[in-house]
C-alpha cells in the first residue's frame, strides 16, 4: 500500500483528533489546532484538511444525532484510523532522527 | 481537550442569517457545508455570551468570509460536465441580453457615434469624452450591458438548477468580464489609458456581483429557513 504523506497542518490535525479521542469534531479541533500552534485557522480549513485526512484513509468519521445549538445539523465527530496512527508514529520517529544530536538548545557559533 | 459545553438555546433566530445564506449558495458539498455552519452556529453562540452579540456577529461575518474561499474551492473540485455544461446556455443568453441592452442604449441616446467606432462600449465613451454629461449613461451602460446579465443569467442556472446560484453568477459574469475587457483593450480608440478602462471595469463588475451576491442570499436564506425549520422539528422529535 502506498504511504500517505501528511503536510504540518495535516499532523497537526491528525494529531489533534488522537488527542481529543471520542470529542474530536470540527470546533473541538480548531480550538486544539489554535492553542497549540497559537493561530487560529478558519473553519474552512480546518475542515479542508479533514476531509484531505479522510481521503488518504488517515480518519473515519460518524454522526451524531442534529441538536438544535448547531441548527438542527449533526456534529461529525472524527477518529483516527490504524493507518493513521501509523503515520503518526512515522512522523514522530522521522522528528525523533531529524533532532538526534542536539542536545541542548542552540547558540549561534562564534568566529 | 473535552468538547466546550454550548448552551441548548435555539439558535436559529440568532445566527448571521446573510452570511450563512452566503456561505450556502457557494455549492459545496452538502455534508461539507453542514459542518462548517454547524461548527460557526456552535461558536457564535458560546462568543454571544462570552463577548456579546456585537462581538460575536463580526466573529460570524470574518469567518464567513475566511471560509467561503474554501467552499467556493470545493465546488470548483466537484465541477463535473453537468455544470459545464449548463453554463453554456447562460453564456449565450448573457451575450445576446448584452446585444439587447446595446440596442436599447441606441434608441434611448440617438447622438451616440454607435457604429462610427464599431464596438459599442467604444461609442459610449467616446460619446461621454467628447461631451462630458453623459456620465450617469456611461456607468449604467457598462455595468447593465457586460456583468450583469451574465451574472444574472448564471445566478438563474444556479436557481434552476438548483447548485450554486452565486458561484454560477460570479463565474459567469467573469467571464464576459474578461472576454469584454479583452476585446475592448485590443481596440485603440476605446480609452485614453488602460488603467481608465481598467476602473470602469471594475467599477461595474463589482456592482454586478454586489447586486448578484445579495439577490442570491435573499433566495438562499427564504429557502434555509424552511430548511431549519423542518430540521429543528426533526432534532426536536
Amino acid at each position: 500500500m502506498r504511504k500517505a504523506g501528511v503536510g504540518s497542518l495535516e499532523l497537526t490535525v491528525l494529531l489533534s483528533v488522537a488527542r481529543l479521542r471520542e470529542d474530536g469534531y470540527g470546533l473541538a479541533i480548531r480550538r486544539d489546532v489554535a492553542l497549540r500552534m497559537g493561530r487560529d485557522y478558519s473553519v474552512g480549513a480546518i475542515y479542508t484538511t479533514l476531509e484531505r485526512l479522510q481521503a488518504k484513509r488517515l480518519l473515519t468519521s460518524r454522526t451524531t444525532a442534529p441538536t438544535p445549538t448547531r441548527g438542527g445539523r449533526a456534529r461529525r465527530l472524527f477518529s483516527v484510523t490504524a493507518a493513521g496512527h501509523r503515520t503518526i508514529h512515522e512522523a514522530r520517529n522521522l522528528t525523533k532522527a531529524v533532532w538526534s544530536g542536539i542536545g541542548r538548545p542552540l547558540s549561534p557559533s562564534r568566529a | 481537550m473535552s468538547a466546550p459545553s454550548v448552551p441548548s438555546v435555539p439558535i436559529v433566530e440568532r445566527v448571521p442569517r446573510h452570511a450563512e445564506a452566503l456561505l450556502q449558495s457557494l455549492g459545496a458539498d452538502r455534508d461539507f457545508v453542514d459542518d462548517v455552519l454547524g461548527d460557526l452556529a456552535e461558536e457564535y453562540l458560546l462568543r454571544v455570551r462570552w463577548d456579546g452579540a456585537g462581538s460575536a456577529r463580526r466573529w460570524y461575518y470574518a469567518q464567513a468570509l475566511r471560509t467561503a474561499p474554501y467552499l467556493l474551492r470545493d465546488w470548483c473540485r466537484r465541477l463535473g460536465p453537468r455544470d459545464a455544461s449548463s453554463l453554456v446556455v447562460p453564456i449565450l443568453w448573457a451575450l445576446l441580453a448584452g446585444f439587447a441592452t446595446d440596442a436599447t442604449m441606441v434608441a434611448l441616446l440617438p447622438r451616440l457615434t454607435f457604429f462610427a467606432t464599431g464596438i459599442p462600449l467604444n461609442a459610449y465613451i467616446n460619446h461621454w469624452k467628447s461631451t462630458g454629461d453623459m456620465m450617469p449613461w456611461v456607468f449604467v451602460a457598462l455595468a447593465s450591458r457586460q456583468t450583469i446579465p451574465a451574472g444574472t443569467a448564471g445566478w438563474v442556472a444556479g436557481l434552476i438548477g438548483k447548485r450554486a446560484p452565486l458561484a454560477h453568477g460570479l463565474i459567469l459574469a467573469a467571464t464576459v468580464f474578461v472576454a469584454t475587457s479583452s476585446i475592448v483593450a485590443s481596440h485603440s480608440a476605446t480609452f485614453s489609458t488602460f488603467a481608465a478602462q481598467v476602473f470602469v471595469n471594475a467599477t461595474s463588475l463589482a456592482a454586478s456581483c454586489l447586486a448578484g451576491g445579495i439577490f442570491a442570499a435573499l433566495w438562499v436564506q427564504r429557502r434555509a429557513s424552511r430548511e431549519f425549520a423542518t430540521r429543528l422539528r426533526s432534532a426536536s422529535v
